[in-house]
């Protein structure tokens, strides 16, 4: 264990804000599909020609080469600063697109993908989920016949986030026997342009398009654009899911970190229909005193996934340990942001706000894997009990 | 950055506290036929060991070293449910060290006297009602409010009486302590002593919690029912998973308050207080799903899963209870 941010770190931090505060956007994100493509482009294009894209990822593929603390110094900032949403277009792209390819890609595959997310020209999906392979996700049956030098691919996704806004997706396929489970996945770059691809936007419970249906009619992809190897796509699947699980929490984490102070602020104030300040009911104390010890103690737990990859030490199936109390920790400032806002949380035009923090939490507990096969996650492999 | 990720001088702390103590303090010695072992023995020993002065200097009989390497120590003390006079005993050393009074600090922590830990009001001022936690007639005294820190010798005690304790596994005592008769007082203000203090608490609240994890899974994976062990069942290994979670967590976050409180940061005390919230919430919690998760077994005097729960409630009140803690945590400006 070691005290303190260095001279060094300390200095970046305040390089950081100073060109957050210079350069974050001064316009709203877009509401249109449209609009919303070439305002995430043009904001991470901005944070490129600044230096700030890809802080950790290698130079040799235009990121900065500097370390995890720094990239989780530049995401504390950026939340700090109230830059656009963490969760646009590229969020997938940064946060474990690009880091699967830098783990697990080839060099041609690196070199041609990541300068094109770092620079804001290309964002990407995952298509994984299908309709009846959700959490078995190993039982997935979109099929990918092998032709010539292509995969052509046949069959259905759903729930891929901005589908509708990315250019390329992680897909995951069978290419083994129909009932060859893990042992039979390939997972493979899929340019979204492709012909034979249908997108189909679904509109959530908050009213928005985060997730689509998407269909493959005899889709070709080149074999090239496999990362590990045929059949050998669970694997991949692994470390994309180590990613997403792990450090792809740190920017809704430190949203959190926001959100707690701001909820506070709120509680503190006296209700307009009257009565005392909410906090000054023991019962909301607890909770949210309890609230903001366990968003801190999120943060505790980035440290030490920064500093065990800054040391080169694999934490295994503790990285996975994150994504749980994440999604639980957020859902429960949305129900008590709701608590404390009263009547006013009944219209989105009153507290539009935390009507979106409360309707939005509950997917915490869905993507990336379901609070409860996280449980049977760390029951399993960190705690070793039966399956 | 916090680095909390342990180094290997770190990590061999650990393991020697726990093989010692697994050796000389198993759990089982608190089972009703239990054969006494000899406590004045194993604090001798704990202390030729050097883990009551540690932190303290070398002319205080210390090793040099510091509050993290105490708040390893004072885990493994949790998870095997150590008397919290050993705190008393860290904290006495620390208190004649601040008063520039090595010779004191030296016997305090040699070992050969118990003791007692007092829980006072955090506001009390002159003649204070206090409970003892493993006083023994005669003997000394540490106890704080939120003013300051002090050793006290049995005369400050008036009025005492035994009462019998909730947790069973330490002797309890009620009295009224004359806060101006100490023979050493460290205000806060002048000593990060307080701080430091509550950083140990919430790692023996961790390691409450954390073994009372760690006897729960291990029940969990050779008791059968239904045909499979019953760590198979969902409803066990989630709530297996969620004690994992929620000692990691306080453990994490107690690591950041002891990194945090040693460099005197601005937010020490929103970390350590932060700290102390989650792993009384852990250790509570786990105490009570590790009682569940036994069985029938759970509910016996003989099944040592049970003092995980009475204890957290000794150190949680030592900190101050949830709802004052949890206003405390409140009370913290956000980060700049
Ligand atoms: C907002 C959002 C964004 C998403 N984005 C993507 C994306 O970009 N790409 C993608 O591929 N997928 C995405 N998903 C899909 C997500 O990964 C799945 O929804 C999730 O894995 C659950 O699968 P399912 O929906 O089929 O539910 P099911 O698997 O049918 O689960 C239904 C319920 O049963 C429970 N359950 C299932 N199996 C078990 C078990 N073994 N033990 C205990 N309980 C069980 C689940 O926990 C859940 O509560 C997204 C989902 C949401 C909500």
């Amino acid at each position: 264990m070691q005290c303190a941010e260095t001279a060094g770190l300390k200095f970046f931090r305040e390089e950081v804000r100073e060109w957050l505060h210079a350069n974050k956007p001064k316009e709203d994100r877009p509401h249109d599909f449209q609009g919303q493509i070439a305002f995430d482009r043009a904001w991470q294009h901005t944070q490129f020609k600044g230096g700030w894209a890809g802080i950790s990822w290698p130079e040799e593929y235009g990121g900065r080469g500097l370390l995890p603390s720094q990239q989780l110094i530049w995401c504390e900032e950026y939340v700090r600063a109230r830059c656009p949403v963490v969760h646009d277009s590229f969020w997938l792209s940064l946060n474990h697109a690009g880091p699967t390819l830098i783990a697990r890609g080839t060099e041609e595959q690196k070199a041609f993908h990541l300068p094109q997310i770092l620079r804001g020209e290309k964002s990407w999906c995952q298509g994984f989920s299908e309709p009846n392979a959700g959490s078995d996700l190993a039982s997935l049956r979109t099929r990918g016949e092998i032709d010539g030098d292509h995969l052509v691919v046949n069959g259905q996704k759903i729930w891929t986030t901005n589908a509708h806004l990315s250019d390329y997706q992680e897909l995951l396929v069978r290419t083994g026997a129909p009932d060859s489970r893990h042992r039979g996945l390939t997972w493979i770059i899929c340019d979204m342009r492709t012909p034979g691809i249908d997108i189909r936007p679904i509109k959530a419970l908050d009213g928005h398009y985060h997730n689509c249906e998407v269909f493959y009619d005899s889709v070709r992809i080149p074999l090239s654009n496999v990362v590990g190897a045929i059949d050998g796509g669970w694997s991949v699947t692994m470390t994309t899911f180590g990613f997403e699980r792990g450090p792809a929490t740190f920017g809704g984490i430190c949203e959190m970190i926001v959100l707690i102070d701001d909820l506070i602020a709120l509680a503190r104030q006296s209700p307009p229909w009257g009565g005392p300040a909410p906090v000054e009911d023991g019962a909301i104390a607890v909770r949210l005193g309890e609230l903001r010890a366990r968003i801190e103690s999120l943060r505790a737990m980035m440290y030490l996934l920064v500093a065990s990859s800054e040391a080169g030490v694999d934490l295994g199936a503790e990285t996975s340990f994150l994504h749980l109390p994440f999604g639980e920790t957020l859902q429960a400032l949305g129900r008590l942001a709701m608590d404390i806002a009263g009547p006013a949380g009944l219209g989105r035009t009153m507290s539009p706000h935390w009507v979106a923090t409360y309707l939005n939490s509950f997917c915490a507990t869905l993507a990336g894997g379901t609070a409860e096969i996280l449980r049977n996650v760390i029951g399993e492999r960190l705690l070793g009990l039966p399956r | 950055m916090w680095n909390i990720l342990l180094n290997d001088d770190e990590a061999m702390i650990t393991e020697s506290v726990r093989a010692f103590l697994s050796a000389e303090m198993p759990l089982e010695r608190l089972r009703p036929k239990a054969v006494q072992a000899d406590w004045q023995a194993i604090r001798r020993n704990m202390a030729e060991l050097g883990w009551f002065a540690v932190g303290l200097s070398e002319e205080c009989g210390g090793a040099g070293l510091g509050l993290v390497e105490e708040m390893l120590i004072q885990r493994e003390f949790g998870r095997y449910v150590v008397s919290p006079s050993t705190l008393a005993i860290v904290l006495a050393g620390h208190i004649c060290s601040a008063a520039g009074d090595p010779a004191r600090a030296v016997e305090a922590t040699s070992g050969e006297a118990a003791v007692g830990l007092a829980l006072l009001h955090p506001d009390a001022r002159g003649m204070a009602p206090a409970y003892l936690f493993d006083w023994q007639e005669g003997g000394r005294i540490v106890a704080w409010t939120d003013a300051g820190i002090g050793l006290f010798p049995a005369a400050a005690l008036s009025g005492w009486r035994p009462e019998e304790a909730m947790d069973d596994s330490l002797t309890l005592h009620s009295g009224t302590l004359a806060l101006d008769k100490a023979i050493h007082w460290i205000p806060a203000r002048q000593s990060p002593l307080l701080a430091r203090a509550r950083v140990l608490i919430a790692a023996a609240l961790v390691g409450l919690a954390d073994h009372a994890c760690d006897l729960t899974v291990a029940y969990a994976k050779i008791r059968e029912q239904f045909g499979s062990p019953i760590g198979a069942f969902q409803a066990v290994k989630h709530r297996c998973a969620d004690m994992g979670v929620r000692t990691r967590l306080a453990w994490y976050q107690t690591n950041v308050a002891c990194l945090k409180t040693i460099a005197e940061a601005p937010d020490a005390a929103l970390q350590t207080d932060s700290a102390l919230l989650l792993a009384a919430e852990a250790a509570h919690e786990n105490g009570r799903a590790g009682i569940q998760m036994h069985g029938g077994i759970g509910f016996q005097a003989e099944c040592d899963i049970h003092w995980f729960m009475k204890r957290a409630h000794v150190y949680d009140q030592l900190a101050g209870g949830r709802l004052a803690l949890a206003r405390s945590v409140l009370s913290y400006p956000p980060a700049a």
